[in-house]
């Protein structure tokens, strides 16, 4: 069995195993309500919504995390004024507010005429540069990740599923609306600085939209999205590291290639009738 | 799922046989720093090369392999100043866990980005990331590269100290000296009026130092390859270049510019983009093939595109 535990032998694929897993459970947590309720596109307008915030603590020298959440602030805020003060619905504001917000990051790091490289180095983390602190701040990213997803667990399925009747039994859709759109940026920006956006965004929609599509029951879902990332970050260092393939990079793309394995599983699988 | 791993643990199979080599393990990140340290190691290191010949040392991204194989050098040879963006924080992390790294370009009296288009609170120094305004292609000036060579040397002579390292670094280091002769008698074809470089990205510091040449201009801002021009400073480049009546603008093989093109273009003389070496070395036995013949090659095209 060398060939599955070499590659977890050295500490680096250790704390990538432990960071991609953390990452993983807490974009599972969330991940299942964007999947539900639709919000994908709100998703990956955050992970590059937030560079101009980035680039701006990096060139003014303050703590990038504070720059990425100021950022996240102006671009939920500006989404919200769109979808209120309009009729548009709200992937309008999603995408006026991305664009914005990307090409404004692209102008202030065009526009510095400092070297731009280790600015890249923190838009995009490497699942196997993250060190021991990055560990300790993914796993409290999971864990309140976790706690407010149980926590609101009633008003989010209730939002996801029936927002009239969320209003009519008083649990404040609007309320519950905002607080899970914190949560997603909280799960986005927490982990994507130290494991990179695209393994972030991978681990949001992949498990969560797998196990969506396996099983009915929320609770389930999240339970098999949680396995199922943790899995995929497994497999994805395995095959890294046997076939030398760029580490987040495989680690993305593993859980996206399991969803079209269980699709295609359950296209063939159709003519039975479900039980 | 079931075939994913089937397959990774096939290709396991036909693993490694380079256990049981005594020698000390020396990974060089770039092409470039390969070649230096080959010059170097000779045979009494194994020595292995992370990046693949004629990639954008800019956003190169490890494999785990790769990165098991930082982990477990007895020495790495990284560039630094921000070369390696992609593998910056990998290179953070297993110097955390121990490994000896040696970014060599800091330490090689680096020059500051693009001259006069420094920050001015760069001084203070508190708030700066290590190195953000200093140029990291630092091999273009074929002294620095010797007293490169010369500090992997002394590094190795740390690790093994039953070889003699320096020996060869100093042979290296005369090669280099003759090297750097031979460019400057090709470049002394170039009037003093002529020597002014437009570069793609900010690239050539250093050989424009060494040999009395000035960047007039640049087509991406800020040193990386990842950086956008503003519709006003590609005006203004294309002045400049009318103005002084530049005859070509030179751009990277790992990075091939459509800008470039589109500038050449704009301008009411003709103008060449040439393709140059930048970044990285090309295939062996190639006219980039190694640091040596690639600095010679281009210091041949830049001399044709401007004498």
């Amino acid at each position: 069995m060398d060939w599955l535990t070499d590659p977890f032998s050295l500490a680096f694929q250790q704390r990538a195993l432990l960071g991609g897993a953390l990452a993983a459970i807490a974009t599972s947590m969330v991940g299942i309500w964007v999947v539900v309720r639709g919000m994908t596109f709100l998703g990956d307008a955050l992970v590059h919504g937030v560079v101009p915030g980035i680039a701006l603590a990096v060139l003014m020298g303050f703590n990038p995390a504070v720059g990425a959440a100021i950022a996240a602030v102006v671009m939920i805020g500006g989404i919200r004024l769109v979808h209120r003060q309009t009729t548009f619905s709200e992937d309008t504001g999603i995408g006026l507010l991305f664009v914005g917000m990307l090409g404004l990051g692209v102008i202030l790091i065009s526009r510095s005429s400092s070297y731009t490289g280790n600015l890249t180095g923190i838009l995009f983390g490497n699942a196997l540069g993250v060190t021991s602190t990055d560990l300790i701040a993914l796993a409290v990213v999971a864990t309140v990740a976790m706690a407010t997803s149980i926590t609101f667990y009633r008003q989010f399925l209730v939002l996801s599923f029936n927002e009239d009747k969320a209003r009519l039994l008083g649990l404040r859709p609007d309320l519950a609306h905002g607080v899970l759109l914190v949560l997603v940026t909280l799960a986005i920006i927490g982990s994507f600085q130290t494991v990179g956006t695209l393994l972030v965004f991978g681990l949001l929609v992949g498990p969560p939209a797998t196990a969506a599509l396996l099983f009915r029951r929320v609770p389930t879902m999240m339970l098999a999205s949680g396995m199922i990332g943790v899995l995929s970050v497994a497999v994805g260092l395995i095959i890294s590291y046997h076939a030398d393939t760029s580490g987040s990079a495989t680690m993305a793309v593993v859980p996206v290639a399991l969803f079209f394995t269980v699709l295609a599983l359950k296209t063939i699988g159709r003519p039975r009738p479900e039980a | 799922m079931l075939a994913l791993i089937l397959a990774t643990g096939l290709l396991a199979a036909c693993d490694d046989q380079t256990k049981g080599d005594e020698r000390p393990l020396v990974v060089a990140t770039t092409t470039i720093l390969g070649d230096i340290a080959a010059n170097v190691v000779g045979d009494d290191a194994r020595l292995e090369v992370l990046m693949p010949r004629g990639a954008d040392p800019h956003d190169f991204e490890p494999s785990s392999r790769q990165v098991a194989l930082l982990a477990e050098a007895d020495l790495v040879i990284a560039n630094g100043l921000g070369l390696e963006e992609g593998l910056g924080d990998v290179i953070d992390g297993v110097r955390g866990d121990g490994v000896r790294v040696l970014e060599v370009a800091g330490m090689l009296d680096p020059l500051p980005f693009g001259g006069g288009r420094q920050d001015e609170d760069d001084d203070d120094g508190e708030h700066d990331l290590e190195g953000v305004n200093f140029d990291p292609h630092f091999w273009f000036d074929p002294l620095r590269v010797a007293e490169a060579g010369r500090l992997i040397a002394s590094a190795l002579g740390e690790i093994d100290a039953s070889v003699d390292w320096s020996e060869s670094a100093d042979r290296y280091a005369t090669e280099l000296a003759s090297a750097d002769e031979r460019i400057a008698a090709i470049l002394a074809a170039v009037p003093a009026e002529r020597r002014q470089l437009v570069t793609n990205h900010d690239s050539l510091g250093y050989f424009a130092d060494r040999y009395g040449f000035e960047i007039a201009g640049m087509v991406i801002p800020g040193g990386s390859t990842l950086g956008e021009p503003g519709s006003q400073e590609l005006a203004e480049l294309v002045a400049l270049i009318d103005s002084l009546g530049i005859p070509a603008i030179f751009a990277d093989t790992t990075d091939p510019s459509p800008i470039a093109t589109a500038i050449a273009a704009e301008v009411g003389h003709p103008v060449a983009v040439v393709t140059i070496s930048t970044g990285s070395l090309g295939e062996p036995g190639g006219p980039a093939g190694t640091l040596i013949a690639m600095l010679e090659e281009n210091a041949r095209l830049i001399t044709e595109a401007l004498a």
